[in-house]
């Protein structure tokens, strides 16, 4: 699980929001940060050309006064896939815990 | 408060003092005394924009259904309560606003066993959630067609739709059932797996939980005259950006007299469910609309 919301890479590195798609309401986007935040934003505010989706990892630059700026935000896929097979192994190990069938509690 | 009562006799009472302590300390007197052979009781929390219910049996089983947004402090609200352990929680799919006060929730209360969707997201908030599950060594189960016994309520999960290709249309559902009091809550199920769950042998039932917070994905003709609601309860934020409820969803929900609760208006909503099929509806707010 990586942590780089918003975070200074380097010295001259322009900084980076990295936010993931939690899910799409019509036509806003509802981001989540790494520590639990949540963005509300028109996804029209997102660059076309990319297909926006549920999921989708986010990287998107800070100006010098740390605001986003959307317009040049781009799809990390390589993140996005990371942690999707994170998540898929976290299943997978917790599935062998499953005593199966129907339970009684 | 409101307390609505099956058989077309509704009692409204007005009780202006101190009626929010007192509809916690009614929930603690009665998860603490453990024994309650007459009823069982679903709330739905009020945590603003999302989801959260939670479920205790006649013999004080406890169940987590869903958990809110983290703003929300879910795990603060169940301790208020009273309740110190939990036998299950079901995250019903990993949207913020379903699962945002879970992990939180997992690491203060004991916790026997665990259900999801079983379709994994990308958002940091699900990643620690299952970490959570994990490191806790709380027992997984999957979304299978099973039956989980809450005690003497039965929990019949209803698998997410196998196409589904979005986290709501991967909710997984659940049919609540003690004796001939029924509840449903299908997570944020839109229009596509609502068809789908009706292929699964879907009963009438009592109360019906809405999905998608009342938009108007989340309600087809169909769904509704399979359900037949006698109360639909919708979870959501006041002034949604959205706009939800859904006008059109609302009235599918009234086109057959069922009662609306909305956790917006009314607050928390506690509704016992005794195994005749009768029920009791008490609120958080008192309903100015409703009080005579």
């Amino acid at each position: 699980m990586s942590d780089k919301t918003p975070s200074a890479e380097g010295p001259g590195t322009p900084r980076v929001l990295s936010v993931v798609i939690d899910r799409i309401e019509g036509a806003v986007a509802l981001l989540a940060d790494d520590r639990g935040g949540g963005i509300t934003l028109p996804l029209d505010r997102l660059p076309p050309g990319h297909a926006w989706t549920e999921g989708l990892v986010i990287r998107v630059p800070l100006d010098t006064a740390g605001r986003p700026d959307w317009r040049s935000a781009q799809p990390d896929h390589a993140e996005t896939r990371r942690r999707l097979q994170e998540g898929a192994e976290a299943l997978e190990r917790l599935r062998e815990r499953d005593p199966g069938g129907d339970v009684k509690l | 408060m409101k307390i609505a009562t099956l058989g077309g006799m509704n009692l409204h009472r007005r009780v202006a003092a101190a009626r929010v302590a007192l509809f916690a300390l009614v929930l603690t007197a009665q998860s603490a005394s453990g024994q309650d052979s007459a009823r069982v009781r679903v709330v739905f929390l009020d945590v603003g924009q999302g989801d959260a219910a939670l479920v205790i049996s006649p013999e004080g089983k406890t169940a987590l259904i869903d958990a809110g947004p983290a703003r929300a402090d879910v795990a603060d609200r169940l301790a208020r309560f009273g309740i110190d352990t939990l036998d299950l929680v079901i995250a019903s799919h990993a949207d913020a606003d379903h699962i945002g006060g879970m992990g939180r929730v997992l690491r203060t209360f004991p916790t026997r066993t665990f259900l999801d969707n079983g379709t994994p997201h990308t958002t940091t908030t699900y990643l620690r959630l299952m970490h959570a599950v994990d490191s806790l060594g709380i027992t997984y189960l999957a979304p299978l067609a099973r039956t989980v016994a809450l005690g003497s309520v039965s929990l019949r999960v209803l698998p997410p739709w196998p196409a589904g290709t979005s986290q709501n249309d991967r909710s997984v559902a659940i049919l609540l059932a003690f004796g001939a009091f029924r509840t449903l809550l299908a997570g944020d199920a839109e229009r596509d797996e609502l068809r789908y769950f009706l292929t699964l042998d879907i009963p009438e039932v009592t109360v019906l939980k809405a999905t998608h917070h009342g938009a108007r994905n989340g309600v087809t003709p169909g769904w509704i005259a399979r359900t037949r609601p006698s109360i639909v309860v919708i979870s959501l934020g006041a002034d949604d950006l959205l706009g939800r409820p859904d006008p059109r969803a609302l009235r599918y929900y009234s086109a057959l007299g069922a009662s609306i609760y909305r956790t917006d208006r009314d607050g928390s909503i506690v509704i016992e469910g005794h195994a005749d099929g009768s029920y009791d509806v008490e609120t958080q707010h008192v309903r100015q609309d409703s009080v005579r």
